[in-house]
C-alpha cells in the first residue's frame, strides 16, 4: 500500500505566484506525464492541474519517489528543486489516498465542498487514462474516490447552500452595482468558470453581455448562449470602457491587460465602478490596476477569506465527511489488498481445499459406520481446522501484497507450492458524470 | 447630569404633552439604534423592520412634540438651540424613511438611528444654556425661512454623511477582499453614491436659499458684526466646501472616495457651526441681560 505516493502544492502552502510557475496548460499535460513517468520511474501517474493545486499522483516501487517526482517536476518547469521543495507537500501509502479522497470532496478545497474539483479530478484522470498512464492500482484508486465524493456530497450538507468561486464573485459583484439590468459584462477568453459567472449574472438580470475570444467561433458560440455579442480579440481595448464588469479567463502566459488599459477606460467612464473577476493561473490583469479609482479587482486567491468564513459555517459538516473518507481509505486499501494478492490467496485456498476433501473423503470411506451427524462433525472440524492453519499465511500475503513485495510473494508462493498467480485486470467503470473544464 | 438638565429644561419651557412626546421620541430613537445595530450584526436574529417600527414610533412622536411645540408657543421653538437641532434630527429621520421608500437601502437604518441618537446627545449638552433665558419672539418671516430652510439643508447633509460613511466602508472592505457578516445588508456602492449625490444636490439649494434669507435679514448693526460671528464663517466656508464638490465632481476633477471624504469634511463643518452657535449664543446671554435681547438673526442659525 506504500505504493501509493502524492506531490503537489496547492493554495494552502504556495503562494499565486508559485502555482502559476508550476500550472501546466491541458496541451502540456501528456509530455509533462510522460516526463515524470521516466524521470521518476512510475508505473502509473496522473497529473492533476488546477488553479488551486497541481499534484501528481503515482503508483511506484521507488523508495525514493519523493525525491525523483519532485526532480521531475522541477526539472519540467526548468527550476530548483529545493526551490520548489519548500511549498511541496508529499503523502505516501495511506496519507496519498486520504488526500485522493478530500481533494475529490472539495474537502481540501479553497471554497469547501465545492464540486467543480471532482470534475478536475475526473478530467485528469481521464487523460492520463488515454496517454496510457494509470493501470490497474490507480484506477482503483480514482474511482474509490469519485464514489467517496459522491457520498461526501449526498450523506453530508457539506456542499449545500456552499458558494462557489462564480457566485462569490457575484456576490461581491452585487456589492458594487444596484441594478444589473443597465450594466454590460465583458468575457474575455471562454471557460467554465468565467461561463458559470455569467449564467449567475444573466439570472440576476445582467443587461448585455459581450465575448472576446482568440477564436472569434468560439466567442460566437459563447455569446449565442447568453444572447450576448461576440467580438474579436483585437478589439479588446475598445470594448474595455463600456465594460461594468469584466471577467477575464484565457490561457495567455503573460498579462493580457495592464494598468495603462484601465486607466484609459477610467477616465473615459469618468471613474465610474468596474469590477474585474481574474479566473486566470497565470494571471491576465496586472495587480497593479486592483490600486486604481473605481477599480475592484479579484483573482482566484482573494475569494480566500470568503471562502474562510464558509468554511467555518459548515466546519460541522466536517467530521462526517472525515469518517466517510477514513472509511472509504479502510474499504479501498482492504479490496486493494485483497485484490492485488487475491489470485494466489485463491489458489492457495483451492489447493488447501483439495487437500482437506481428499483426505475427508479418505476417512469417511474408512468409517462408513459412523452415524450421519457424526460425519457432519467431521467435515466441519476439517474445514475449520483448514481455515485457522491457513489464516495466518493470508494475512502474510496481504502484507506482503499491501508492501507491493512481489519477491516475497514469489518465496511464499513457491514455499506453499502454489504458482505465482497475477493479479487479474479490473474492468475500466466509467465516470458517473461528464468531465467539465477545469478552473 | 445631562438628563437632569434636560428635565430641567424641558419642565421650564415646554407643557406636559410636548414634554412626553419629546421623551418618547428619544427613547424611541435609542431603541431604534439599538435594534438597527443588533439587525446589522445579526440579521438572522434581529430584523431591521423592528428598528423601523420603532423609529416611526419615535418620529411620529417628535412631530406631535412639534406640533404641540408650534401652537402653544408660535415661533419660540426656532428660537433656542436645542428645538432647533431637535427639528434638524427630525428633518433627518423624515429623509431617512423618504429615501429608503424610494430605493431600496436596508442597512441605512444602523448608520441613521445612532446618528439621531447623537445628535440629541449633543442637544442634551446645549438645553441648560437656553433653559433660562429665551430670546425675543421672531417677526421677521424671512428670519423664520431662513432658520427652516437651514435646518432642513443640514438634515439631508446629515442624511449625505450617513451614506458617505457608508459608501467608505463598502467601499474599503471591497478594495480589500473582505466579506464580513455585518456587510452584507448594506447598499451596493452604486445606491450610495447616487443617494449622496441627491443629498448634495438637493441640500445646496436649501442652504444657498436659506443662507441668502438670512443674510437678507441682516440689519446694518448686524453686518457689522458678521465676521466677528464664527457660526456665519464656518456656515460661509460650509457652503463654499459644498458648492465645491458638486462643481468638481461636474468638472470630473473630484471622483471616488475625496469626493466622499470632502461630504465628510463638510459634515465637520456643519458640526462646528452648531458648536460655535452655542459658544456664541451662551458668550452673548452671559454679556447682555436677557430684558436687552433683540431678535438677533445669529441666535437662531
Amino acid at each position: 500500500m506504500q505504493r501509493f505516493v502524492v506531490i503537489g502544492i496547492n493554495h494552502k502552502f504556495a503562494p499565486l505566484e508559485v502555482r502559476e510557475r508550476l500550472a501546466y496548460a491541458d496541451r502540456r499535460i501528456p509530455a509533462a506525464l510522460k516526463t515524470i513517468r521516466d524521470k521518476a520511474g512510475c508505473e502509473e501517474a496522473v497529473l492533476l492541474s488546477t488553479c488551486n493545486r497541481v499534484e501528481v499522483y503515482a503508483f511506484t516501487n521507488d523508495e525514493n519517489a519523493r525525491n525523483r517526482l519532485l526532480e521531475g517536476l522541477a526539472a519540467d518547469h526548468s527550476i530548483k528543486p529545493e526551490y520548489l521543495e519548500q511549498y511541496c507537500y508529499f503523502h505516501r501509502g495511506r496519507d496519498a489516498v486520504e488526500h485522493l479522497l478530500r481533494v475529490s470532496g472539495g474537502i481540501d478545497s479553497l471554497v469547501l465542498g465545492e464540486t467543480q474539483i471532482l470534475s478536475q479530478v475526473k478530467k485528469a484522470y481521464l487523460l492520463a487514462q488515454s496517454e496510457n498512464a494509470t493501470g490497474k492500482a490507480l484506477n482503483a484508486l480514482f474511482h474509490r474516490a469519485f464514489s467517496a465524493a459522491k457520498r461526501m456530497h449526498t450523506d453530508t450538507a457539506i456542499g449545500r447552500g456552499q458558494l462557489s468561486v462564480s457566485s462569490i464573485a457575484v456576490r461581491f459583484i452585487n456589492r458594487v452595482f444596484e441594478d444589473l439590468s443597465t450594466k454590460t459584462a465583458l468575457l474575455i477568453g471562454v471557460g467554465e468558470v468565467g461561463e458559470l459567472t455569467l449564467t449567475y449574472l444573466r439570472e440576476a438580470g445582467i443587461g448585455r453581455v459581450i465575448v472576446v475570444s482568440r477564436s472569434l467561433d468560439r466567442a460566437k458560440e459563447a455569446a449565442a448562449r447568453f444572447n450576448g455579442d461576440a467580438v474579436p480579440y483585437d478589439l479588446l481595448h475598445d470594448y474595455l470602457p463600456a465594460a461594468h464588469i469584466v471577467i477575464s479567463q484565457t490561457a495567455s502566459e503573460g498579462r493580457i491587460l495592464e494598468r495603462k488599459d484601465f486607466m484609459k477606460s477610467q477616465k473615459a467612464r469618468n471613474w465610474g465602478s468596474v469590477f474585474v473577476l481574474d479566473l486566470a493561473v497565470p494571471r491576465d490583469v496586472a495587480e497593479d490596476v486592483g490600486d486604481l479609482e473605481g477599480v475592484y479587482l479579484y483573482n482566484v486567491d482573494d475569494l480566500e477569506q470568503v471562502v474562510a468564513e464558509h468554511a467555518m459555517e459548515r466546519s460541522r459538516e466536517l467530521e462526517q465527511c472525515r469518517t466517510i473518507i477514513t472509511d472509504e481509505a479502510d474499504l479501498f486499501l482492504s479490496h486493494f489488498q485483497t485484490y492485488s494478492a487475491g489470485p494466489l490467496i485463491t489458489e492457495l485456498r483451492a489447493k488447501a481445499e483439495q487437500i482437506k476433501d481428499a483426505e475427508l473423503e479418505r476417512l469417511l470411506a474408512r468409517l462408513s459406520d459412523l452415524p450421519t451427524d457424526t460425519k457432519d462433525e467431521i467435515a466441519g472440524f476439517s474445514a475449520r481446522l483448514m481455515n485457522k492453519l491457513l489464516h495466518p499465511q493470508i494475512q502474510g500475503i496481504k502484507e506482503q501484497a499491501s508492501k507491493g513485495n512481489n519477491d516475497s510473494l514469489r518465496v511464499i508462493a513457491e514455499a506453499l507450492g502454489v504458482s505465482e498467480a497475477q493479479p487479474q485486470d479490473q474492468p475500466e467503470p466509467t465516470p458517473a458524470e461528464p468531465v467539465k473544464d477545469e478552473a | 447630569m445631562l438628563l437632569q438638565t434636560f428635565h430641567e429644561f424641558s419642565r421650564h419651557t415646554m407643557s406636559p404633552l410636548a414634554s412626553i412626546c419629546l421623551h418618547a421620541a428619544m427613547a424611541g430613537y435609542l431603541i431604534a439604534a439599538i435594534i438597527a445595530l443588533a439587525a446589522l450584526l445579526q440579521p438572522a436574529r434581529v430584523r431591521m423592520a423592528w428598528a423601523d417600527g420603532t423609529g416611526a414610533f419615535a418620529t411620529g412622536s417628535l412631530i406631535a412634540f412639534f406640533i404641540t411645540r408650534f401652537v402653544q408657543a408660535g415661533t419660540e421653538p426656532l428660537q433656542n438651540m436645542f428645538e432647533i437641532v431637535a427639528l434638524s434630527a427630525l428633518f433627518l429621520a423624515l429623509i431617512y424613511f423618504v429615501a429608503t421608500r424610494l430605493r431600496k437601502l436596508p442597512a441605512v437604518a444602523a448608520f441613521a438611528y445612532p446618528a439621531i441618537v447623537i445628535i440629541f446627545l449633543v442637544n442634551l449638552m446645549l438645553a441648560g444654556s437656553v433653559a433660562s433665558t429665551p430670546d425675543a419672539p421672531l417677526s421677521n418671516p424671512l428670519l423664520v425661512a431662513h432658520i427652516v430652510l437651514t435646518i432642513l439643508a443640514y438634515g439631508v447633509f446629515f442624511m449625505a454623511t450617513v451614506a458617505a460613511v457608508m459608501f467608505l466602508l463598502q467601499e474599503r472592505t471591497l478594495k480589500r477582499h473582505k466579506d464580513p457578516n455585518f456587510m452584507r445588508n448594506f447598499p451596493p456602492l452604486e445606491s450610495l453614491r447616487k443617494l449622496v449625490n441627491n443629498c448634495v444636490l438637493i441640500g445646496l439649494p436649501l442652504l444657498t436659499v436659506g443662507f441668502a434669507l438670512g443674510f437678507a435679514s441682516f440689519s446694518a448693526d448686524h453686518w457689522a458684526g458678521i465676521l466677528k460671528n464664527p457660526k456665519v464663517i464656518t456656515s460661509v466656508v460650509l457652503w463654499c466646501v459644498l458648492l465645491s464638490v458638486v462643481a468638481l465632481r461636474r468638472a470630473g476633477v473630484l471622483h471616488g472616495r475625496r469626493h466622499y471624504y470632502m461630504v465628510l469634511v463638510g459634515f465637520m463643518l456643519v458640526v462646528a457651526t452648531y458648536i460655535g452657535l452655542g459658544v456664541v449664543t451662551h458668550r452673548d446671554r452671559a454679556l447682555v441681560p436677557a430684558q436687552d435681547t433683540q431678535e438677533n438673526p445669529c441666535s437662531g442659525l
